[in-house]
């Protein structure tokens, strides 16, 4: 009896830990760039002791192993902003964190710094296809983003090109908050996109999808709830029955 | 149960977001005003079960593991500095900055603002000033018995006194640049101040590379567009109420729970 209570139990840890991802995306609906998440559930399986055959031992509980990312693009929105700039396709921009390291991202609200380097919103230098931040004569007012992430202006020419770079397992990407990934696997630079400039890439939250889960995920929990009150029932008038034929 | 507080920090963000919007329709008749837009980023997450780390002794690793993320969080407000449509005036001191650029006055403290709405006024002695009386950089005066006031794209101040034939160039306005104008602080009665986020102010003459052209007798509106605004807008509440959801959702979850016993 006592293991389905804990088998409930292990439902429930579950179904709250998607609850609360399905809350950061629908919290996250408007976050540039963001990546809708959902979590992965697996079966965890314990042989419960006893003389009966294995298959009739076997006591299956929920577990869940993991969160897949879904890398899908997101709504492209105008901004009008010239140094806003969407990727559509595979890759991400690279920038430094300040610890020196390389984070990745697919934001691409740009901003000039007090000394003409192109940052992130977060104030990051944006790398170029050398790995190298982009300084821009401050006097440049008119820049062009081509598709292949060539930054010009009319009266100076080619500056540089922004890098974009692919990996090889995307899935071993790790968020670290602020838009950014940070990864172990080696990257190359990517051929597989095109850069629009004055438009920004919104989340990839669907919301009828989020809410449709979150229901569903609120009545399992519920369900399950009921199933372990019910157990608690059946229990408790057993005791009470066994006691009478005493 | 993290829900909860990640759709209080959603509903937070939306709240910014609608006011932003809100701000951006108030002003959508304002000389000059630039609109603006909020971004978000997503806020921390929680390693519950870290990626790569050993699933087995054998060495085999959690390809995703368990990253929670605890919300949202406004990443920052930025200006947008398209250029606002010019609509004429016939006001001959009504000047518009078609491109780059912005006009210097000074303020009374002896400071300098910045700002682009050009509906400029004569002050007492005949100066240049602003609606507010604040001095126009360079600081020209338009001398007594003035018939005509011309400024042309280069920012010339060309007077025909009476009597005259020909006009007298009696200065130049100024116009100046930023390295990051989106860096610059507004300071309210379309004003900005220079920060170090946006660089020093860069002092140069109208219609010359990087500096845009003055048009006399227009004035800039501003850059708003309604109908992307409203749409926003509706964006921002139903996203506002879905979070709202979550609360509910999650309530109800920490209820049944509660009511097991």
């Amino acid at each position: 009896m006592d293991t389905l209570l804990s088998i409930g139990l292990s439902h429930q840890v579950a179904r709250r830990r998607q609850m609360d991802v399905i809350a950061n995306n629908i919290a996250n609906m408007s976050t540039t760039a963001f990546k809708r998440e959902n979590v992965m559930f697996g079966e965890y399986i314990k042989e419960a002791s006893g003389g009966a055959s294995k298959n009739l031992r076997q006591i299956s509980y929920v577990q869940d192993f993991g969160i897949s990312r879904n890398m899908a693009d997101g709504r492209l929105e105008h901004s009008g902003n010239i140094l806003d700039v969407a990727l559509s396709g595979n890759g991400m921009f690279q920038v430094k964190r300040e610890n020196g390291d390389i984070a990745f991202t697919r934001n691409g609200h740009l901003a000039f710094s007090a000394d003409s380097t192109l940052v992130t919103s977060t104030g990051q230098e944006i790398l170029d296809d050398a790995g190298k931040a982009i300084k821009i004569p401050p006097t440049i007012t008119d820049l062009k983003f081509a598709s292949d992430g060539t930054i010009s202006s009319p009266s100076t020419g080619q500056i540089a090109k922004l890098g974009v770079v692919t990996f090889e397992d995307i899935t071993k990407l790790k968020k670290i908050g602020n838009n950014m990934f940070i990864a172990d696997t080696p990257t190359t630079q990517s051929t597989d996109f095109r850069l629009m400039q004055g438009v920004i890439e919104s989340s990839n939250i669907q919301p009828i999808v989020e809410i449709t889960r979150m229901i569903a995920v609120s009545r399992a929990y519920m369900m399950t709830a009921k199933l372990m009150d019910r157990l608690d029932q059946s229990q408790s008038r057993a005791l009470n029955q066994l006691a009478k034929v005493g | 149960m993290k829900a909860l507080s990640i759709a209080a920090t959603g509903m937070i963000a939306q709240q910014l977001n609608v006011e932003v919007i809100a701000n951006n329709i108030a002003n959508m008749n304002t000389t000059g005003f630039k609109r603006q837009r909020a971004e978000f980023q997503d806020l921390l997450y929680q390693n519950i079960e870290r990626i790569g780390s050993n699933s087995s002794d054998t060495g085999t690793i959690t390809p995703s593991g368990i990253q929670v993320g605890v919300g949202v969080k406004t990443g920052g407000v930025y200006r947008i500095t398209e250029q606002g449509s010019v609509v004429g005036t016939e006001n001959d001191l009504d000047v518009a900055i078609n491109g780059n650029g912005y006009f210097r006055i000074t303020l009374p403290t002896g400071d300098n603002a910045y700002t682009r709405a050009g509906a400029f006024q004569l002050g007492p002695t005949g100066q240049i000033v602003t609606l507010e009386g604040y001095i126009v950089g360079p600081g020209l005066t338009i001398p007594q018995g003035a018939v005509d006031i011309a400024i042309n794209p280069e920012g010339e101040l060309l007077v025909t006194l009476q009597g005259q034939i020909t006009p007298s160039n009696v200065g130049r306005l100024e116009l100046v640049t930023f390295p990051n104008p989106a860096g610059l602080e507004a300071t309210g009665n379309n004003q900005f101040l220079e920060t170090p986020a946006s660089g020093a102010a860069n002092i140069g003459v109208p219609n010359t590379p990087g500096f845009g052209a003055l048009l006399q007798g227009f004035l800039e509106n501003s850059n708003v567009n309604s109908v992307s605004e409203i749409t926003a807008l509706i964006t921002a509440q139903r996203a506002y109420e879905m979070n709202s959801k979550v609360i509910s959702t999650a309530d109800e979850m920490m209820s049944v729970t509660s009511n097991l016993r």
